[in-house]
């Protein structure tokens, strides 16, 4: 499966400009604009759906390993936020959102709300996937609405790499 | 002279079989369309697909539109955006169709309710909205130039409200891309989300497909369906026969099958194959032939009942 994601990644690596739904974002523009940037591990410390409004929204907290850009958190944990779920008897989706698959590491560019949540930058966008779990292992965006399972991966970079490039845009003047 | 008509037992009988027929076991091309699924708790698509139970979805525009279109003319568009998907024919298989189509509702909203109110379940409406003054999501702002959301039942996935909102925000929507070339296309978005509306998902591996999930700047080719996108509608809504996803009785039932392999297989228990239309039975392991000869009897009973 990861072989196979791998080479998914590289035949999508050249896809390019606008998505329909969502513009694809430069990863200086992501790094930019993220108010945090951070290494994070998806195993949920805790997860729930809930009602705000009319929209469904998973609420998830997940685990820092390492901030890459934006304020020192005062906790080691951080809540995401990300749109869809089930709430009962009703389930909600929306094609492009993020998915944080429980049990890997990620790469997360996110954007803090005024009630102190964050949420990823882009939609799927803002979110990157660990392929593999080498000393410095693959990163890629992951798309949830893709393949079965999930997979569709774009724009690959090792992981050091990533981390240099998020810190070079964000020192950019 | 006065042309012959095919007896009533022949057109109820053979006409849905031959459909399926058509469906299940002739010769196509390869399909690329993806249905959209209920998702398990990781994420993965491997529940129902995505389906509305009625072929005539009614659909509501927000009063006031957006100030990047002069005029009405956003209407305009939208309307064509939706009716590029009715009437859909395969185009391997010309004779069979679709029979999805749309209503709009004659009033205008005034309601910005995006998702859904189960406490007054008959207030909801599938909301066409222009975000002229802000975008309401934190992160999205600069990304996301149309977004659709979709209320659904995660036991049987039926559809039960969809809205679609557009970032007129941050994006310049124009009516027509091909003359301002700059621009956001607002069908080229519009037939694209209203695929997302019907339960179509993204199709990656022919960017062609209107339910392609990247396109470039000024683009308008999704305004027109490719044959992914109307073998997909017609999988999934074939005139005069169910729903591709339920109820017809073949161990697919619930699941979107095409075009590829579920990541994990259907558990699926004979409940009742004979009293409830809507419902979902299947008997594990038959196949799309046998329901032929499912239709092909019930078309043989009809006649004997008649005869």
């Amino acid at each position: 499966m990861r072989l196979l994601a791998f080479v998914l990644l590289l035949s999508l690596a050249g896809a390019t400009a606008l998505a329909t739904a969502v513009r694809i974002a430069p990863l200086d523009e992501l790094a930019r604009d993220a108010d945090l940037v951070a290494l994070v591990s998806s195993t949920p410390l805790s997860e729930e759906s809930h009602w705000e409004g009319g929209r469904i929204v998973t609420s998830v907290e997940l685990e820092v390993e390492e901030v890459w850009g934006g304020a020192a958190l005062t906790r080691p944990t951080i809540r995401v936020v990300t749109l869809g779920g089930q709430v009962g008897e009703f389930a909600q989706r929306v094609d492009g959102a993020a998915v944080l698959p429980t049990g890997e590491r990620l790469v997360t560019f996110l954007a803090r709300g005024d009630d102190g949540r964050y949420y990823p930058q882009g939609m799927w966008q803002g979110v990157w996937l660990l392929v593999d779990d080498g000393p410095d292992p693959i990163v890629a965006r992951a798309h949830p609405y893709g393949l079965p399972g999930g997979a569709a991966l774009r724009m690959p970079e090792r992981l050091s790499d990533l981390k240099l490039a998020v810190q070079e845009a964000r020192h950019a003047p | 002279m006065r042309p012959s008509q095919a007896p009533g037992w022949l057109v109820l009988g053979l006409v849905p079989a031959l459909v399926v027929f058509a469906l299940v076991a002739l010769p196509r091309g390869a399909a690329a369309f993806v249905c959209s699924r209920v998702t398990d708790s990781q994420g993965k698509e491997t529940g129902p697909s995505l389906s509305w139970r009625t072929r005539g979805i009614t659909y509501t525009l927000f009063e006031g539109g957006t100030n990047d279109i002069p005029g009405d003319e956003e209407f305009a568009v939208l309307r064509t955006s939706f009716s590029a998907w009715e009437e859909v024919r395969e185009c391997d298989l010309p004779f069979v169709q679709s029979d999805i189509h749309f209503m709009e509702n004659p009033v205008r909203s005034k309601v910005d309710r995006i998702g859904y109110d189960f406490v007054n379940p008959s207030a909801n409406e599938n909301l066409m909205i222009f975000r002229d003054a802000s975008w309401p999501i934190p992160g999205q702002q600069k990304t996301v130039i149309a977004l659709t959301t979709t209320t659904y039942k995660p036991v049987t996935g039926e559809i039960i409200d969809a809205d679609i909102e557009f970032n007129t925000a941050t994006f310049n929507f124009v009516v027509d891309a091909a003359v301002q070339p700059s621009g956001t296309d607002l069908g080229n978005a519009a037939t694209h989300e209203i695929g997302h509306l019907l339960g179509l998902g993204h199709v990656l591996d022919n960017p062609d497909s209107t339910m392609a999930p990247t396109a470039q700047t000024g683009e308008t080719s999704k305004r027109v369906l490719h044959c992914d996108d109307k073998q997909g509608l017609v999988f999934k809504y074939p005139s005069g026969a169910a729903n591709g996803y339920c109820n017809p009785p073949v161990a697919s039932c619930g699941y979107c099958a095409p075009p590829g392999a579920l990541t994990a297989r259907p558990t699926v228990t004979v409940v009742d194959t004979h009293d409830d239309p809507g419902g979902c039975a299947a008997v594990p392991g038959a196949t799309g032939l046998g329901f032929v000869g499912v239709g092909f009897a019930l078309g043989l009973a009809r006649r004997r009942r008649r005869g």
